[in-house]
């Protein structure tokens, strides 16, 4: 024999509610401010720097102008990328509120270093001066295969003297023929 | 089951809640996320302070989290020293980067962008942010390069008033202006180093005037330069009323320069407090641009003027600004007193050459602050350090310094101006209840005056002695005294001497009033003058540099007769009778502003050292029922008998 357990109408009502939030879509949150990049993923080369280009949505409420626009940068390789602000450094252009802004370069990165075929992601974040946050998005800056860096004149010339050293070493010698 | 039911009720309420709350400041991701709340930033001199708070709006810890580097353009980072080890920052916390740096290449006004970089834990490893934010590079109004502003006052001599002030009492002087404006100055009792001139002129009109409505009233005080040991007031009643909200103070230097805004007192009396003279008024209207005046005292009080005018307008109409007025001028005062007043106190312990300087910077912002402010800290301890402790030991280093100057000086007048400050630091020492601690005050001084002065007086004084509906007596005076030798007394402080006072020429004459003819005449009597001379402790004694600048208040006791002869024809004859008059003496007392009755001496005359100059004084009484009326034209020579 089962035992049933008792559920009463009320504990129904819970677990119907409770259904609903979890299971409800949560309504889509309207941001207040937003950018948009022309491209995610760039490729680069090592020492090499590549902009993100993008347009700024505000609908944060005020008028603002480029230079009240922030970009935190998190998550990504310090040891190869430098990610730079662009937008409102060099100059400065008003947003008002409710518009988007032109295509404008948004921030670029420099690669330091890296392998061939190495991809370097970067979590992006807008803020304004009212410290409204945008959503996260990530972009990634790649050193593809096909382009790897070319070798300093230095390094060229170390080769060279390498590879002669390794033919010399090689060569036939004729001292020793008749031996 | 009741209680499950309500519990993940609860829970989804809560969850619910937690999301809204999240998106205020972030979507949530997966992973530490930094970020940045507003940063604020000051200036002080040349260094600029930033406090960047950053914030993990994230959904972890980002562990061991450092500062590895921050910029802002061309500044120059002073602290911290990197990497900072922040440490942990949970979700959800914040923690203010600290920033000073030296910004003497930013340029006051433009914006700068500061970049923090580091590097935090994160599930994937060690991983690297950065932050950005635009900071306003403020430079302090102090640290401005001066940008004065001159004006062209007019000036209303004929209503001009002239008052001797005693140092030890004080005293009240009132001037009304051609269209009836009143000005009134009270200086208390031991505002003044010594007994002073105070000239008090009402402005016609100031061009240039950055005010809106122009000049209300305004008047010009002088010596120029004098300064006070305590704050003056000048009250001023305009001769039309004017809305308080369009009430404008301001100041400007000698003939127009260095305009500057100052601020009117709280009632609705209009008053300026003062701790220096230059020309004082107020204007109608709202202020303009005034520029930035190049005394750093003129920057503070122009500062000042623009958080207490606006509350002064706010409390008078019973209206409230929201300002917070008193925090806003703590602030002023305090950053005023880091950046001016500090360092120079600093710099005058050990070289006197800033002292004066320093002292008349450093005594108006605390008596400002003492009379602007609650008595709030550290601006409390820090005026009761100056005036207890630096002001005290600036003084007595003035006082040393010149001693020891003076004895290895073989000019007179080097000698002269070195007493001169130890004269000047000994009464203020004295006045702040430190004057014990140069016991051989008296000898040090007669040890460093070297040498006697000469003095030379040509008067000629025309006076009239007036009887109404009846005669009119004519005196007309010239006498003078040539190089007279007066020697320092250490006492009295002073450059006393007496000589022969040779009476030039004389004449008399008596308006009859009758018809008859007037044969009066009169025949001088040479006599003595006693000679006072005391240095002028008022306007900047400690950075004298040259005899010349040596200011003397000179005090003169004649003593000549006259001889005169009454006489009078008419039809029935020729009437005469001779009596010794004191017409000379008397008329110069009334020339100097005395009643011709109260005696000698005359008010001082105040000179300086090696330059004749010129009094042309003009004075009336009555006693009696008897008009007096006195025109003096005096030169005076002071000399050092020495190079």
């Amino acid at each position: 024999m089962v035992d049933r357990v008792a559920v009463s109408p009320i504990s129904l009502t819970f677990s119907v509610i409770l259904f609903v939030l979890i299971t409800a879509p949560l309504p889509a949150h309207a941001e207040l401010i937003s950018f948009s990049l022309s491209d995610t993923t760039l490729d680069s080369t090592a020492g090499g720097n590549v902009v993100f280009d993008g347009t700024i949505t505000n609908d944060s409420g005020a008028d603002l102008n480029a230079s009240d626009f922030f970009f935190n940068f998190s998550a990504y390789d310090f040891t190869s990328v430098f990610p730079n602000q662009d937008l409102g450094v060099s100059s400065d252009f008003l947003i008002p509120n409710g518009m988007t802004s032109s295509i404008v370069a948004l921030f670029d990165v420099t690669v330091a270093g890296g392998a061939t075929g190495q991809s370097f992601p970067i979590q992006v974040q807008l803020e304004d001066v009212n410290n409204d946050l945008s959503a996260i998005q990530t972009v990634t800056v790649s050193l593809p295969s096909g382009t790897a860096a070319a070798p300093e004149p230095q390094l060229t010339w170390s080769l060279a003297a390498g590879l002669f050293l390794m033919a010399y070493r090689l060569r036939p010698r004729a001292g020793s023929k008749g031996r | 089951m009741r209680n499950t039911g309500v519990s993940l009720f609860a829970m989804a309420i809560l969850w619910g809640a937690g999301i809204q709350a999240t998106q205020l400041r972030a979507i949530a991701q997966t992973g530490p996320v930094i970020s940045t709340l507003t940063p604020t930033a000051e200036t002080a001199g040349s260094t600029l302070s930033v406090v960047l708070p950053i914030e993990n709006t994230g959904s972890a810890t980002a562990g061991s989290l450092a500062v590895t580097s921050a910029t802002l353009s061309t500044a120059i980072l002073l602290t911290p020293s990197l990497p900072l080890a922040v440490g942990n920052l949970a979700q959800g916390s914040s923690y203010g980067v600290t920033l000073t740096f030296n910004a003497s290449s930013l340029m006051a006004g433009k914006n700068y962008l500061l970049v923090v970089r580091g590097n935090y834990q994160g599930p994937s490893g060690l991983v690297g942010f950065s932050v950005n934010r635009i900071i306003s590079y403020a430079a302090s109004p102090f640290g401005q390069p001066p940008n004065p502003l001159t004006v062209t006052p007019t000036l209303d001599n004929p209503h001009s008033v002239t008052q001797v002030v005693s140092a030890a009492n004080g005293g009240v002087i009132t001037v009304t202006g051609a269209d009836g404006s009143v000005f009134t100055l009270s200086i208390p009792a031991n505002a003044l180093l010594s007994d002073e001139a105070i000239t008090m002129t009402p402005l016609i009109s100031v061009a240039g005037l950055p005010i809106s409505g122009g000049l209300l009233a305004g008047v010009q005080l002088g010596p120029d330069g004098l300064q006070l040991q305590q704050p003056a007031t000048l009250t001023i009643q305009p001769a039309t009323a004017v809305p308080v909200n369009q009430q404008v103070g301001f100041g400007f230097h000698n003939t127009g320069q260095e305009f500057f805004f100052q601020p009117l007192g709280l009632a609705s009396t209009i008053t300026i407090s003062l701790m220096h003279f230059s020309g004082a008024g107020v204007g109608e209207g709202t202020p303009g641009n005034a520029g930035n005046p190049t005394s750093s005292v003129d920057q503070l009080v122009q500062e000042a003027q623009q958080i207490i005018g606006q509350e002064r307008g706010c409390q008078l109409l019973g209206i409230g600004c929201g300002q917070d007025f008193n925090q806003e001028l703590e602030d002023l005062f305090q950053e005023f007193y880091e950046e001016v007043v500090a360092p120079l106190v600093e710099a005058a312990l050990t070289d006197d050459s800033q002292a004066q300087t320093a002292l008349d910077t450093a005594l108006a912002w605390a008596h400002d602050a003492s009379l602007l402010l609650n008595q709030t800290e550290p601006i409390a301890s820090e005026i009761a350090l100056l005036l207890n402790t630096q002001v005290p030991a600036i003084l007595e280093n003035v006082y040393s310094k010149a001693y020891n100057r003076c004895l290895g000086d073989g000019s007179q007048g080097q000698r002269m101006i070195e007493a001169q400050k130890m004269i000047s630091a000994y009464r203020d020492l004295q006045l702040i209840g430190d004057g014990s601690v140069f016991p051989n005050f008296e000898t040090q001084v007669g040890a460093c005056i070297a040498g006697n002065l000469t003095f030379s007086f040509d008067s000629t004084v025309i006076g009239a002695q007036i009887v109404p509906g009846a005669q009119t007596f004519n005196s007309d005076s010239t006498v003078d005294a040539q190089q007279i030798p007066l020697m320092f007394d250490t006492a009295s402080l002073a450059y006393t001497g007496n000589g022969t006072l040779n009476y030039d020429s004389r004449i008399f004459s008596i308006d009859w009033n009758l018809p008859v003819t007037d044969c009066s005449s009169g025949v001088g009597n040479s006599g003595k003058i006693g000679v006072t001379a005391q240095f002028d402790l008022n306007v900047s004694p400690l950075s004298i540099s040259s005899a010349s600048e040596l200011r003397l208040n000179v005090s003169v006791m004649p003593s000549v007769t006259e001889t005169d002869t009454y006489c009078l024809t008419s039809s029935a004859g020729t009437v005469s009778s001779t009596a010794t008059d004191g017409n000379y003496d008397t008329f110069l007392s009334i020339a100097h502003g005395g009643s011709g009755s109260d005696g000698f001496p005359p008010s001082p005359y105040f000179v300086n050292l090696n330059t004749p100059q010129t009094f042309n004084l003009t004075g009336n009484s009555s006693a009696a029922g008897i008009d007096f009326t006195a025109n003096e034209s005096s030169t005076l020579m002071l000399s050092q008998r020495n190079p």
